[in-house]
């Protein structure tokens, strides 16, 4: 029997296709045409995140005017009964998650144990300034002692872009006779976000 | 009389054929475009709480005591 080599080539060239085909992935089924979808799973779940975008107030060095009980100095540019202390910035907070939360802020230090003296005050007030509405709810409007407890200052804190930075001003009230010295006196800000 | 089995046309384009699937073959596994892409990104963990510190900072120097007084330059 003779083989015909052009028939053999032919039928080798066969072969090789469907070996190459069955290489890069492609399968023989009963499926004539079919059509299907794709399908891309992601979940966003929410997120409380905020942040101090300014997060340091420094008032400088300063005191007390001789002759006077204390001085006020604030971040909204009082200065009043003392000398040298600069209107510092205020802080400002921002909502980065993906939910609206609730805004509680407390010191590590209450005022006697961060200026000392006779009747310091250690204050905050929270100021919509930057972008209107940004806080809803809370009771810091006017300045407020801090404390050592969240105190819940926006019951509602947007996360939408416009309406996600509130700014919180700082007030001390510093005694004549409060602590004194050149090394800095620093008190730590914290503030929680939390949704329900 | 009609040739039996595959004529030399069909070969020829079969051999083409041929040699066209083995390099798609070759540059398919060499460039490992079989890969599965993921299409399932899971689920980003979600925190109902965060926090975020500032800082407060004061120097509060001694206050300035003016004294005005007053030299006697006695002579005697």
């Amino acid at each position: 029997m003779s083989v015909d080599k052009t028939q053999l080539i032919g039928y080798i060239a066969i072969i090789v296709i469907i070996l190459s085909l069955a290489s890069i992935g492609m399968k023989f089924t009963g499926f004539a045409t079919t059509t299907d979808a794709g399908r891309v799973n992601i979940t966003i779940s929410s997120a409380a995140a905020i942040n101090f975008t300014t997060d340091f107030v420094d008032f400088g060095t300063g005191s007390v005017s001789t002759g006077q009980p204390n001085a006020t100095v604030d971040t909204e540019g009082t200065l009043t009964g003392g000398t040298g202390w600069s209107g510092a910035n205020n802080l400002t907070l921002e909502n980065i998650g993906n939910v609206n939360v609730s805004v509680g802020l407390k010191s590590s230090k209450l005022a006697s144990t961060f200026i000392g003296g006779t009747n310091p005050e250690f204050k905050f007030r929270v100021i919509n300034d930057s972008e209107h509405d940004s806080c809803v709810g809370g009771d810091a409007w006017t300045y407020t002692e801090f404390t050592l407890a969240d105190d819940t200052v926006c019951t509602n804190f947007p996360f939408a872009d416009d309406r996600d930075e509130i700014d919180i001003g700082i007030r001390l009230v510093v005694p004549s006779d409060s602590s004194s010295g050149t090394v800095p006196l620093t008190a730590v800000i914290t503030a929680t976000g939390t949704y329900s | 009389m009609k040739e039996k089995g595959l004529s030399k046309r069909t070969v020829t384009i079969l051999v083409i054929l041929a040699i066209v699937f083995v390099c798609l073959a070759i540059a398919y596994n060499y460039f490992d475009l079989n890969k599965k892409i993921p299409t399932d990104f899971g689920e980003r963990s979600g925190s109902e709480e965060d926090s975020s510190g500032g800082k407060v900072g004061i120097v509060i120097a001694p206050p300035e005591i003016e004294d005005k007084g007053s030299v006697d330059n006695v002579s005697g």
